[in-house]
């Protein structure tokens, strides 16, 4: 009872019969509001939603000897280098002191023999030739499926793209941002990676390989490894979505590589009995034409694949290779 | 006049933030792909209590036992230095009444009887150790200490240094510097899976519990509560390097309230079952009448009365014993009466049958630190009382990494076992099951199968056919092969549709 009096007559009478001139009641209310701001901004920050959009990236029209260019032999490097030669060198994409991505599939736990990544060979040397062209800076990244440190390690796509100069690193979640699609997209608001977006040139290297929903994984499925979010939600009307994002990477070069392809129980395999070698790297600055070719490494007709098919109605390139300029090297 | 020896207490106060900066390092790297030199659960085959009462409740040898042994073995020769200058759990306590030694005033009374508790704690575990119950993981210290550093501390620090970063990138106009050192961080330091341990506070609770009791009297939790102190102690009483002094005629007892342990008497006598070898008391007697010795005379018998303070009466000795006992027989019959488990849960891979794992588990939360994808998480009651804080399979929150053995290999009592990669990948540990009614092809004949996708089997364990679902309509829908199948629960976590249409059952 004592405690409850001295309760009441102290701190009770203290909190509501606080003297408060009009102006001193302002300037309180000033002040909370403020840092009732100040946190909802800080709060913001925080949780990464700063009301930053992605924007999709400009177009860089390059010029091409051909618009395919297909090579054959032994070493990934070597082919590499020769396949992007044959388009007229990495310098019709690489401009001095450009920033440039060069994205790989790095989604699965596995080696380069279970071909479920892109060869770290292929990337490597894509790496090296834009650090000759001289780019101020080589991003290689992926969003893998397994955790990033397995999938990079394993897939020796870490070592080799250190190697080559190049800087690999894990995407973090605070750097997806909301990308602004056109009007209508089902993919409007999708997060995608800031860098991905914010560079100068970008550069796909995917591995080709089977998949059980679009049946192959090619250019434009990888670039499902810029995307945030809750990818599974992606897989439901997927071609269209995937026509989307490529349409707002606008990738300057895709490189495939077929060296190894997997033919059956992807996209992760695990098999080398699925693995076939083709001793291909696949270079073009269309990358529907790049996908259309490399499905029929896999016996497919292009137009068989969804993503192909909807990514020329958009006019995204095309897959008529009968007419298109290709050429086709053995090194 | 004896020798001075005061470089002892430097040597000691040197080797303790050594060591405990060890212990950190080596518990902080227990993280893919677990570069320390030292395997963390090395840390808890020195300790003689979980060796050993967990070897007691299986009854059997458990190969770190010889760590557990070489432990005791120095607790001979120079007593209970892994008290003084090792246990993490003595440095902190040490740190924390350091902290508040100015308001405190170390004034210690003759040895009290409480003492005895931590004698009584460890009889207890002893015998429910013989009856087949393992509760080592409760109070021991090492436990005690690891847990809350991997549960609590590691990922509130890794958090803090990641959202601190996210908000310097995203706010400030330094890009490419701040992206640089955040790589680095995330390389050398960080765990990038940001790890999480919804239900573990507790855990927390219980630390810092004992670290403000520490606050209040020094080293409270060595004194009252410590088995593997008390374990320690029943050896350094006859440990060969003991303290003798010289006749003190000022009778100053500034050593008996140096004593962060209590461990001197009033008559400058040293109970060496309670000495932590500290040196305080020889660095700082104004007179340097009290050395370290090994040849020191035999163990002083202090007189057999009954009466002097700090003993036990004999029917005081048997209320205690009662009470001790009574309780452990409550908590036995709770646990051993066969209740069985309330439900089968998850285990990790290559885990001991259910009941043998429980008891074999130590609770060192070893596993679950150095989980890849965070999805081993200290049980609550899913598995019953016994299994409390035992790691579990939690598919509803994360997946098993399909080609990872790291937590096999973290173990330090063979709990989980240490498989080879091939056996890892042949062992199952639960099996997926589909909910047509919510799964989107089988309900809604929308396109999906991102389960078949991730499945990391080979040769897939999710199979996709097209045929016509539940509305007719046909689409290719999901079917998991059971012989395939090794429950690994990526499948679960990548289902977009929530709830989620394929769970992982136990077997």
């Amino acid at each position: 009872m004592k405690v409850y009096r001295w309760f009441a007559s102290r701190r009770l009478e203290k909190l509501f019969h606080l003297p408060l001139s009009r102006a001193g009641f302002l300037k309180l209310l000033a002040a909370v509001s403020g840092l009732f701001l100040f946190a909802r901004r800080s709060g913001a920050l925080a949780l990464g939603s700063l009301g930053k959009t992605l924007d999709p990236r400009p177009a860089r029209a390059a010029k091409t000897d051909c618009q395919l260019a297909a090579a054959k032999g032994e070493n990934p490097d070597r082919l590499t280098r020769r396949a992007v030669e044959a388009l007229g060198g990495i310098a019709r994409f690489v401009r001095p002191g450009d920033v440039v991505v060069v994205k790989p599939n790095i989604g699965w736990d596995r080696t380069p023999e279970q071909a479920a990544n892109t060869n770290p060979e292929v990337v490597a040397a894509l790496v090296s030739l834009c650090r000759e062209a001289g780019a101020k800076a080589v991003k290689v990244f992926d969003n893998p499926c397994n955790d990033a440190r397995r999938t990079y390690a394993n897939s020796g796509i870490q070592e080799a793209v250190r190697k080559a100069g190049g800087q690999i690193y894990y995407v973090s979640d605070w750097n997806f941002l909301t990308a602004r699609f056109p009007c209508g997209s089902l993919m409007d608001g999708w997060p995608l990676y800031r860098d991905a977006v914010a560079c100068d040139c970008f550069i796909n290297v995917p591995v080709a390989k089977h998949h059980g929903l679009t049946r192959l994984t090619l250019s434009m499925k990888n670039l499902m490894g810029v995307c945030g979010g809750r990818r599974g939600s992606m897989h439901q009307e997927i071609d269209e979505k995937l026509v989307d994002v490529t349409a707002f990477i606008r990738p300057n070069l895709t490189v495939i590589d077929a060296y190894r392809i997997l033919l059956r129980h992807g996209p992760t395999g695990g098999d080398v009995a699925d693995v076939e070698p083709k001793h291909l790297v696949i270079a073009s600055a269309d990358p529907v034409l790049a996908d259309a070719y490399a499905a029929t490494l896999f016996g497919l007709e292009p137009e068989s694949i969804g993503y192909i098919r909807l990514g020329a109605k958009r006019g995204l390139g095309s897959l008529d290779l009968k007419t298109a300029d290709i050429q086709t090297f053995r090194v | 006049m004896l020798r001075r020896q005061a470089p002892l207490r430097v040597g000691r106060r040197i080797v303790q933030v050594l060591l405990f900066g060890l212990f950190l390092y080596i518990i902080w790297t227990t993280q893919y792909p677990l570069r320390g030199f030292i395997n963390p659960g090395f840390l808890f085959q020195l300790d003689p209590l979980v060796m050993g009462i967990t070897a007691l409740a299986e009854r059997l040898w458990l190969p770190g036992l010889l760590w557990a042994l070489a432990t005791l073995a120095v607790t001979f020769v120079f007593g209970r230095v892994f008290c003084g200058w090792f246990c993490p759990l003595g440095t902190l306590q040490d740190l924390v009444a350091r902290l508040a030694s100015p308001w405190r005033k170390n004034r210690e009374r003759e040895p009290g009887r409480g003492r005895f508790l931590k004698y009584f704690l460890l009889g207890g575990l002893a015998l429910l150790a013989a009856a087949g119950l393992q509760l080592a993981w409760l109070f021991d210290p090492l436990a005690v200490f690891v847990r809350a550093f991997s549960f609590n501390v590691h990922p509130a620090v890794n958090r803090l240094v990641d959202r601190a970063f996210a908000v310097l990138l995203q706010s400030t106009d330094f890009y490419a510097p701040l992206a640089g050192l955040y790589q680095w961080l995330q390389e050398h330091f960080l765990d990038i899976s940001h790890p999480v341990f919804p239900h573990a506070s507790i855990i927390l609770v219980m630390l810092v519990l004992l670290l403000a009791a520490a606050l209040l009297r020094r080293r409270f939790w060595c004194r009252y509560l410590c088995p593997l102190g008390a374990l320690l102690g029943l050896v350094s009483k006859f440990a060969r390097l003991r303290r003798v002094s010289e006749a003190c005629p000022a009778n100053c007892a500034v050593c008996r309230d140096l004593c962060r342990v209590n461990a001197i008497r009033a008559d400058q006598s040293t109970l060496s079952a309670e000495c932590v070898m500290c040196f305080d008391c020889v660095a700082d007697c104004p007179g340097g009448r009290s050395a370290f010795t090994f040849s020191g005379p035999p163990r002083a018998r202090a007189a057999r009365d009954p009466e002097a303070p700090g003993r036990l009466t004999r029917a005081q000795f048997l209320r205690w014993l009662a009470g001790v006992l009574g309780l452990f027989t409550l908590g036995a019959r709770r646990t051993a009466a066969g209740t069985p488990a309330v439900r089968p849960v998850l285990r990790p891979p290559g885990a001991l049958p259910e009941r043998e794992f429980v008891q074999r588990c130590v609770r060192c939360g070893n596993c679950m630190k150095v989980c890849l994808t965070n999805v081993l998480q200290p049980a609550a009651w899913e598995s019953g009382a016994e299994g409390v804080w035992t790691p579990r399979l939690a598919t509803e929150l994360s997946y098993c990494e399909y080609q990872c053995t790291l937590c096999g290999q973290v173990c330090p009592t063979g709990a989980i076992e240490r498989l080879r990669l091939q056996e890892k990948l042949r062992t199952k540990m639960g099996l997926a099951v589909i909910d047509r009614s919510l799964c989107l092809p089988w309900s809604t004949g929308q396109e999906c199968i991102v389960c078949e996708e991730h499945c990391p089997v080979s040769h897939k364990a999710i199979k996709v056919e097209r045929r016509p679902n539940r509305l007719g309509q046909p689409v290719r829908v999901p079917a998991v092969d059971p012989q395939l199948c090794v429950g690994c629960g990526i499948c679960e976590v990548k289902c977009p549709v929530s709830p989620k249409a394929i769970r992982v059952r136990p077997l």
